[in-house]
């Protein structure tokens, strides 16, 4: 079959599968020690579950790529990707500007408040 | 002037140990009633105790936030401490006293809410180089182009903020590149603007922050500010 050309082979699938519990229990140790959320968690995760979804659930892929009619299947991949990194990054972007809207406010009110202590 | 106005000079330094005394001495030679108050940046040299010797209010930022923190520090106390009005001078020592003063009468002639102290109304004094001329003017046609305003001296340090705009100010003030991007900020707010012609000196010790390539970078990102106050949401 044609779209079958397109998928991983065996020694792929082989080193996706080594890299998805390598990085998982890599992600899990950090999440116990509390370096990582839950919602960091998962989105990390996602790095390494959509290549094993999209290597072990074949059948879905393809329906999927021919409902929205892309040829190339791997497209797919690099899209999902591409749109979990955007959505991370985007939630890192504005937490850190809060953080440090916050940090300002802070620093700024203990100034104010040793100032007036001293006055 | 009015005679029961409750004035705060609010004086941002990062490492002017050297230029601050001279600063608060020729503050206080002009009007001892001014009130005064350094707000020390996480300067790494002695900025801090030869504030504090000089007598003044010091705040001390244990890091450094930027000049826009400092500024929205200043304006902070001195909305929570009733101020009629507060006027940002430089730390090194570019704004002569006497300046504050026309600033202020200005002030009490027109009540715009914010008052620019601009070098180049009348071309007197100090008017900076040749490059950041460059730089002021794209700023100044950005500003305009956004507002509608003519500010002749967007980037001067040298300014007022009257109660309202102390109220204002407080809550939301720019961190980043705070002197033009407060002016779109400000007619947002329906806050007055006025300017008024004043002398500025050369700095008197250190070197300005932004130099060489920075000045590029920094124009760009100004402008990309002064666009983006229209857009944000404010506090």
């Amino acid at each position: 079959m044609r779209e079958q050309s397109h998928f991983a082979s065996i020694e792929s699938q082989i080193f996706i599968i080594t890299f998805f519990v390598v990085y998982i229990i890599f992600l899990v140790r950090k999440a116990a020690k509390d370096h990582l959320d839950l919602y960091d968690f998962v989105m990390l995760s996602l790095i390494a579950i959509i290549p094993t979804g999209f290597v072990f659930l074949r059948g879905l892929v393809v329906n999927v790529a021919k409902v929205i009619n892309i040829e190339f299947p791997f497209l797919l991949l690099f899209s999902a990707l591409h749109l979990v990194s955007f959505i991370y990054l985007y939630s890192l972007v504005v937490r850190i500007n809060k953080l440090n809207k916050k940090l300002i406010a802070s620093v700024q009110e203990s100034a104010l408040t040793q100032a007036n202590k001293k006055s | 002037m009015k005679l029961n106005s409750k004035i705060l000079i609010i004086v941002p330094c990062l490492n002017e140990e050297e230029s601050i005394p001279g600063v608060i001495q020729e503050l206080r030679s002009e009007n001892a009633q001014w009130d005064i108050m350094v707000i020390d940046d996480g300067s790494k040299d002695q900025t801090f105790k030869v504030a504090l010797s000089l007598g003044v209010t010091v705040v001390r930022h244990p890091i450094n936030l930027g000049i826009g923190a400092s500024v929205q520090t200043g304006i902070r106390y001195a909305y929570l401490n009733n101020y009629d009005c507060a006027i940002q001078v430089d730390g090194d020592g570019q704004h002569p006293a006497s300046e504050v003063h026309k600033v202020i009468q200005y002030w009490n002639r027109t009540k715009s809410s914010m008052i620019i102290g601009s070098r180049f109304l009348d071309g007197k004094g100090f008017q900076s180089s040749k490059i950041r001329k460059i730089g002021i003017f794209f700023i100044r046609h950005m500003i305009r182009f956004s507002t509608g305003l003519s500010i002749t001296d967007p980037t001067s340090g040298l300014r007022l903020f009257d109660a309202k705009t102390l109220l204002c100010f407080q809550k939301d003030y720019p961190f980043d590149y705070p002197e033009p991007v407060a002016i779109p900020l400000a007619a947002h707010n329906n806050l007055s603007i006025g300017e008024v012609a004043v002398v500025m000196r050369p700095r008197q010790f250190g070197q300005s922050s932004i130099q060489g390539i920075d000045s590029i970078i920094y124009m760009i990102r100004v402008c990309f500010n002064i666009f983006f106050v229209r857009i944000r949401k404010h506090a």
